[in-house]
């Protein structure tokens, strides 16, 4: 189960960096920002759906509160990260033009990024370091043995 | 404090909310007792900050607190209640005698606040993603997904193994055998698969819930679909008249639609879609009476194309609605359209299909109709068609890119047409002389009053026709309070006119108490046969068949929102509730709408229709019309994006049917 818990922080860490390039080639696309975000906008929801779902998996495989703690930390912040934008778009009335204040709540949207590409970083090492075996069979092995571990397929 | 500023506020308090129970139960699982305590005094606070919020937007209207009142704040106060009542008191003997150590129940420290900022989150998710009005299917997910998250927690906080190394002994953070593992650990268990068994039950009849069919048509109060006697009529059949009234002409018009690059005064280049290569399409016009005769052909743009005669009363299988009152012109294929123009004022005319992309690549154009005796073209007169685009973020007036300059001798008596053809609105401002508003979306106002310094926003989709008597010295159109582009008219040939005014500070004209009022055709308020409510909002919903997160109408997309069911002569009332962060441009087709009132404020100027109304975050607008022209219409945000993620629906006329199978039948090979 642990070895899924990594695998799937380490899909988590990939969805985020590929964010950022759409982010990056969205900005620099002369479409619209409806259309030129699309892809972004599209990971975004499934980023969220990978964080819940790590965060699913690290409380199935009972590794440590924190780690499920910062996996939990990280769907919430991706949630902010969609009301970044909504507030911002509140504030710039008219569609793509914008006021000084949705720019200054917008560009909390990229710092937030780094905060979640940081905590993903950081999870993604805890779990290597949980999966491998020399750990797994200290105290935490204790787990082992319950059912919900089940056939475990390692993802990565 | 406007209802959009305040439903930012409630979101954003809603997360605090959901912040302060997750930090709460987060400090008790790290056993420091006295920051915890401290996070879930915050927590209540924040939540009864929350129960203000809600109060204060229920005020605005139910459509903006429903779900919160009947789903999100009763969950999160019973869990929150829980959580306080239980945790409370153990964290608090905790901090009074420390020696003790922690708190031993930490299903109840713990597990309750987590499950308090469960609920939280669940309920400002259920508001962004579910929206009005909630269903038994939302709130059976939610319930189920609190449900879930708590027993996930518990499990794990029952039995957390912990790498660190813990060893202060707390026997029952142990992860078995317990001491009572006898008797205590079946009864968990039973507990946790009982209460999975409940969640898992739940969530998936919310789910199950989802796919219940939607009603087909919605009535508004009046009567049903009736069994009339006789067949009934296909919108093919509903077409306009063969002949111009007398002493009127027949304007012949050939659009052939096509991909072009066309270049811009100022050198830039556009990969455009074009009807006759040109942008915007061949301007047409015709005098009141004529017979205006559109031939669609070429139709050379991959998914097809039509012409929507935007806000003209045409018959309705003449309004160029694909899939719904003709099947789309495919490559090579040919449409004729032909209406007589008996209403007189701005129009335009613009693609129906794939509309997202096609008009704002360039398939639209302007349609002015003026009356027979009035000579525009004569000395002493200048009429501009001015149609306002936006091509790759270039703001385009006309055909124009940068400054358009005009002469015009001091005494011209001008009309400035502004046709707004993007899906924002964009804002004008009228430099150098006081002018009226003559007509909106093509309607005149009943005696405007004089105006100057003021801004005027116009609707995506809408027009203002502006007119005033040329003055001595120069004018200044500033359109979107960008000075660079825009129209400049000056009286003479004097070079370096004087720098514009800064119009970005002047206060908008609210067309709501503009001009004269005037007696009004109907009752709408009191007398109206049906009343549809219509909030558009974002959300979760099935979007042509796919799960998206769209625009919706009453918690659907399109086409799954039910039609509108009226029936011919009836007196029609919208009430269009915006719950969302976004503009939202409604149009209804072949009618225009009387404006009645916005946000519980009746209008009180001149009566004023139109066909293309911005319903703002937050507001709240009340308009009617006579149900006189019998068809499939579309009704829909004018925001073309929007109308493409959801935001359409259809008014049916009672009687009436379509041969053509939905707004995709092009490019989508349904099997009808």
């Amino acid at each position: 189960m642990r070895k899924v818990f990594a695998g799937f922080a380490t899909l988590l860490i990939l969805a985020i960096v590929v964010q950022f390039f759409f982010a990056a080639s969205g900005a620099f696309d002369t479409a619209p920002k409806d259309e030129a975000f699309q892809p972004h906008r599209a990971l975004g929801y499934i980023t969220l759906f990978i964080a819940i779902l790590t965060t699913i998996v690290a409380a199935v495989a009972r590794v440590p509160g924190r780690v499920i703690g910062m996996t939990g930390l990280i769907a919430g912040l991706i949630v902010v990260q969609a009301l970044i934008r909504m507030l911002a778009d509140a504030f710039n009335d008219t569609g793509d033009a914008s006021t000084t204040a949705g720019k200054l709540i917008f560009g909390l949207h990229a710092v937030n990024g780094l905060v979640i590409m940081t905590l993903a970083g950081t999870v993604v090492r805890r779990a290597r370091m949980l999966s491998r075996p020399a750990v797994a069979a200290g105290p935490a092995g204790a787990s082992n043995h319950a059912e919900v571990s089940g056939p475990a397929h390692p993802v990565s | 404090m406007t209802t959009g500023q305040l439903i930012i506020v409630d979101h954003v308090v809603a997360l605090l909310s959901a912040a302060a129970w997750f930090a709460a139960g987060a400090t008790a699982a790290t056993r420091r007792t006295r920051p915890a305590l401290g996070l879930l005094a915050a927590a209540v606070l924040v939540t009864l900050a929350r129960v203000a919020t809600v109060a204060v937007l229920a005020g605005r209207g139910w459509w903006f607190v429903q779900e919160k009142v009947l789903l999100g704040l009763p969950m999160l106060g019973a869990v929150g209640l829980a959580a306080v009542v239980v945790a409370g008191p153990r964290l608090l003997a905790a901090r009074r005698a420390p020696d003790a150590g922690p708190p031993a129940n930490r299903a109840a420290t713990v597990v309750l606040p987590l499950t308090a900022g469960y609920a939280a989150l669940v309920g400002l998710v259920v508001t962004l993603v579910g929206g009005y009005p909630v269903t038994w299917s939302t709130a059976l997910i939610a319930c189920s997904a609190v449900g879930a998250g708590a027993l996930l927690t518990a499990r794990v906080v029952a039995a957390p193994v912990d790498t660190d190394g813990d060893t202060d002994g707390d026997t029952d953070s142990a992860p078995a055998p317990a001491p009572q593992a006898t008797s205590g650990f079946p009864r968990r268990r039973f507990i946790g698969l009982a209460g999975g068994a409940l969640v898992a039950s739940t969530g998936v009849t919310g789910v199950g819930l989802l796919f219940a069919p939607a009603e087909s048509v919605v009535t508004g109060g009046g009567p049903g679909r009736s069994s009339r006697p006789g067949s009934p009529v296909s919108v093919a059949d509903l077409r306009g008249a063969g002949a111009p009234a007398a002493g009127g002409t027949r304007r012949q018009y050939t659009l052939n639609a096509q991909a072009a690059t066309v270049q811009l005064p100022s050198g830039r280049q556009i990969q455009a879609v074009t009807y006759n290569g040109r942008l915007p399409g061949p301007p047409i016009t015709a005098n009141e009476g004529d017979l205006i005769e559109g031939t669609l052909c070429k139709a050379d743009i991959q998914g097809g194309v039509t012409l929507h005669w935007h806000g003209y009363g045409v018959a309705c299988g003449e309004d160029g609605a694909p899939g719904v009152t003709q099947a789309v012109v495919a490559p090579g294929g040919e449409f004729v359209y032909r209406f007589r123009a008996d209403q007189v004022g701005t129009f335009w005319y613009h693609t129906h299909q794939s509309s997202h992309v096609g008009v704002r690549r360039g398939l639209y154009g302007t349609l002015v109709v003026t009356p027979r005796e009035q000579q525009t073209d004569s000395a002493g007169h200048l009429d501009l068609t001015l149609p306002v685009h936006t091509f790759d973020g270039t703001v385009v007036l006309a055909d124009h890119d940068g400054r358009m300059e005009r002469g015009a001798p001091a005494g011209t008596r001008v009309r400035l047409r502004l046709v707004n053809t993007d899906s924002d609105p964009h804002r004008f401002a009228l430099a150098g002389t006081p002018f009226r508003v003559a007509a909106v979306d093509g309607r005149d106002l009943n005696q405007p009053g004089d105006v100057s310094a003021a801004g005027l926003r116009l609707p995506a989709g809408g027009r203002y026709d502006l007119v005033f008597v040329m003055p001595d010295g120069p004018v200044a159109l500033v359109v979107d309070n960008d000075h660079t582009g825009g129209l400049r008219l000056r009286p003479d040939n004097r070079a370096g006119t004087p720098a514009d005014p800064d119009t970005s500070g002047w206060p908008e004209l609210d067309l709501l108490r503009y001009g004269t009022p005037a007696p009004l055709p109907f009752d709408a308020v009191r007398r109206a046969d049906r009343h549809f409510t219509m909030v558009p909002d974002r959300g979760a919903a099935m979007v042509d068949g796919r799960p998206a997160y769209g625009q919706t109408v009453n918690g659907r997309g399109h086409p799954s929102i039910p039609d509108q069911l009226v029936a011919e002569g009836d007196l029609v009332r919208f009430t269009v509730v915006n719950r969302s962060l976004d503009t939202h441009p409604w149009h209804l087709h072949g009618h225009s709408v009387l404006v009645l009132s916005r946000n519980g404020t009746p209008a009180s100027g001149s009566p004023l229709w139109m066909d293309t109304f911005d319903v703002r975050p937050g507001e709240v607008w009340e308009v009617a019309f006579r149900a006189t022209n019998p068809g499939i219409w579309m009704n829909h945000c004018h925001n073309l994006p929007h109308a493409e993620q959801g935001m359409m629906l259809r008014l049916r006329y009672d009687g009436v049917t379509t041969p053509f199978h939905g707004m995709h039948s092009a490019h989508e090979a349904h099997g009808h």
